[in-house]
């Protein structure tokens, strides 16, 4: 009989530590990461020659804005239809940069949102980079505008919106989803020169398609660094480059790691019965299964080794169901054949 | 236990009777307060508000990396009790989320009513002084009237009769209206809207897959075996061509099927990967910015 695992009472059921449940390592790992950013925005402080290599679509911004200047069209951009977060936080800021410019020109901007928190960060964004550039009163508190929280209502809101007032330049930065393709190619149908870029990796491939200029993954977090130089977001970039260099050293290792182990005859069941069969080469057939069935499965050594002592409650009855056991009942030397044998 | 939950088990404004006069007025006197603090917030000079929002989007974030990374219990009850310190704190996350939730709820209420008011305010003075496109402003206004009015009936009838929708047997005329306008009219307009898509993906491609350069051709080349393999009749003709010409196991290679497999688990695939990874040390560095105020701009420390 396989014996099942007791579970110590100290482990009572509030006992779910996250870090303890997933492993300590995930919280390491970010912390990790959140220490290397830390780091290098500290060392961009001290030096300022940091280099971001050229990325086209940011050069492009200055084009789109000189464009919609001379035609006399107005420039929209497009936050995504994402929450208010990070995300929208970092299209902003690249959208204050456009305005910032465009403000110099008195280039009309319109920018629209589908959610009442973003609309009100992003007034504020714009009123601010109005007053900062010294013409308050090219403000127009109607440039930013709500339209819709449903995805394809504000599709159609920005779609003719765009249309009717015939814009020159479109910005498309943020989380976007299926009507990412109907801005851009309503943006493209009038003519308009498109900056686009979104943080979901499945859109990303239909505004290559479509736009004139994309950023392409963390491109969109890098924008902001690469329009203003300031040493703190720098220093935020080479962080996050520091991120993928471990990332990627760990997939590597991991990749070889991984291939080692499932190399041919790695496996803990053929190793327990090359042992076996070393150990006792008299056992073959059924004997040496029933022998090697004495030994609890793979997969639960695996679940036992990841919880451990850390056995909770509503584990008890996965581990209960797959017999987890700590020691194998028979040894080698006691196995059922043997112990025939010798009767 | 937290004591958000503590507060919540004594008499307060949510243990109100339903429907009472009381709850209608606290409610109301909840709301004034909202928009007097509201307006308060909007006229502050800005060198005031900034340390204000600095402080709060800080301890905000400082409550979400606290839940992601202090223990906490996995079966919680508000009878649980914790032992030590680290449980309380433990505790205390764990059992304030919802009332966390709930605020986030409530200002997020209260900015929507910010966004209407500004569709409004752009729509109505449209309206008003009979500007350009006036008349697609005066659609909006109405729908949006039209809407709220059969909405909030409609939600009034369910109170009473939540399963009254499922039974169109015992629908009033203010059912219907709201079926006519919700799945007659928008739902409709949105699978219109999402179906465009179709033919702009169509546009787009004939557009994107023309031989300019090498990479583009590259892009042809794989957009036309992955297009090509989710042709039945065009993969059960080539991959038998190639199968019944070729009789070797290295044939199989050079099937419609395996090599879109190959395109989509080995090229696809870690393309995307490698796009999230960069995309998740973006996040976190932007995320790290804002908690600490580091950016400049709207929440920044300019």
């Amino acid at each position: 009989m396989l014996a099942q695992v007791s579970v110590p009472p100290e482990y009572s059921a509030w006992r779910g530590e996250q870090y303890m449940d997933t492993g300590w390592f995930g919280v390491a790992f970010t912390l990790g990461m959140v220490f290397l950013i830390a780091f290098n925005i500290v060392r961009a402080h001290r030096k300022s020659d940091i280099y971001i290599r050229r990325i086209a679509g940011l050069n492009a911004i200055d084009e789109a804005i000189g464009r919609a200047t001379e035609m006399g069209r107005p420039i929209v951009m497009v936050p995504g239809i994402g929450p208010i977060g990070p995300i929208v936080f970092q299209a902003l800021s690249i959208f204050a940069s456009v305005t910032k410019t465009a403000a110099q020109f008195g280039t009309p901007i319109r920018l629209y949102c589908s959610s009442g928190p973003v609309l009100t960060v992003a007034q504020e964004i714009i009123r601010d980079t109005y007053q900062t550039q010294g013409v308050p009163e090219r403000y127009d508190p109607d440039s930013v505008r709500f339209l819709s929280d449903q995805q394809f209502a504000f599709a159609a809101g920005v779609s003719g919106l765009m249309l009717r007032e015939k814009v020159a330049a479109a910005f498309f930065l943020g989380d976007f989803f299926a009507e990412s393709l109907i801005f851009a190619e309503t943006a493209n149908a009038i003519g308009a020169i498109q900056v686009a870029g979104s943080t979901q990796a499945t859109q990303t491939p239909f505004f290559i398609a479509a736009c004139d200029y994309v950023l392409i993954g963390e491109e969109f977090y890098v924008a902001s660094a690469y329009i203003t130089r300031e040493p703190v977001l720098l220093g935020s970039i080479v962080g996050q480059d520091w991120m993928k260099i471990a990332v990627s050293a760990m997939v590597l290792g991991g990749s070889l790691i991984g291939t080692w182990q499932i190399r041919p005859g790695a496996g803990r069941d053929e190793r327990l019965r090359r042992e076996l069969m070393r150990k006792q080469p008299d056992l073959q057939g059924a004997a040496l299964e029933e022998a090697l069935r004495a030994y609890p499965p793979t997969e639960a050594i695996k679940i036992e080794r990841t919880l451990g002592p850390r056995l909770f409650t509503q584990d008890r009855s996965v581990a209960n169901s797959l017999k987890i056991v700590r020691e194998p009942k028979v040894k080698p030397a006691e196995t059922p054949a043997e112990a025939g044998g010798e009767e | 236990m937290s004591l958000f939950l503590a507060q919540a088990a004594q008499s307060s404004i949510f243990t109100a009777p339903a429907q009472s006069v009381t709850l209608w007025m606290l409610i109301g006197m909840a709301f004034l307060v909202g928009l007097a603090l509201i307006a308060g917030l909007t006229y502050l000079p800005t060198n005031l508000r900034k340390p204000l929002i600095i402080a709060v989007t800080f301890i905000g974030g400082i409550y979400f990396v606290l839940y992601w990374l202090w223990p906490q219990p996995i079966q919680y009850s508000p009878d649980s009790r914790p032992l030590n310190g680290v449980e309380k704190v433990g505790f205390w996350l764990k059992g304030s989320q919802g009332e966390i939730a709930n605020i986030v709820n409530v200002l997020g209420g209260f900015l929507i009513g910010l966004g209407v008011y500004s569709l409004l305010r752009i729509h109505l003075s449209k309206l008003v002084k009979q500007q350009k496109d006036w008349f697609f402003s005066a659609v909006l206004v109405g729908s949006m009237v039209l809407m709220l009015a059969v909405g909030f009936m409609n939600w009034r009838t369910t109170l009473q009769d939540p399963d009254l929708m499922f039974s169109p047997d015992r629908w009033t005329s203010v059912n219907r209206w709201f079926n006519l306008l919700f799945d007659g009219m928008m739902q409709q307009m949105d699978a219109a809207m999402f179906s465009l898509v179709a033919f702009y993906i169509m546009s787009a491609a004939y557009r994107a897959f023309r031989v300019r350069s090498f990479e583009s051709t590259i892009l042809l080349g794989s957009a036309l075996i992955v297009i090509l393999s989710l042709i039945g009749l065009v993969v059960t003709a080539w991959d038998n061509a190639i199968l019944s010409r070729f009789d070797s196991q290295f044939a199989n290679n050079f099937t419609l099927t395996t090599m879109a497999g190959w395109l989509k688990t080995n090229i696809q695939t870690s393309g995307l990967r490698a796009l999230d990874f960069g995309l998740g040390a973006g996040l976190l560095a932007v995320s790290l910015r804002i908690w600490l105020s580091l950016d400049k701009g709207a929440v920044g420390n300019s």
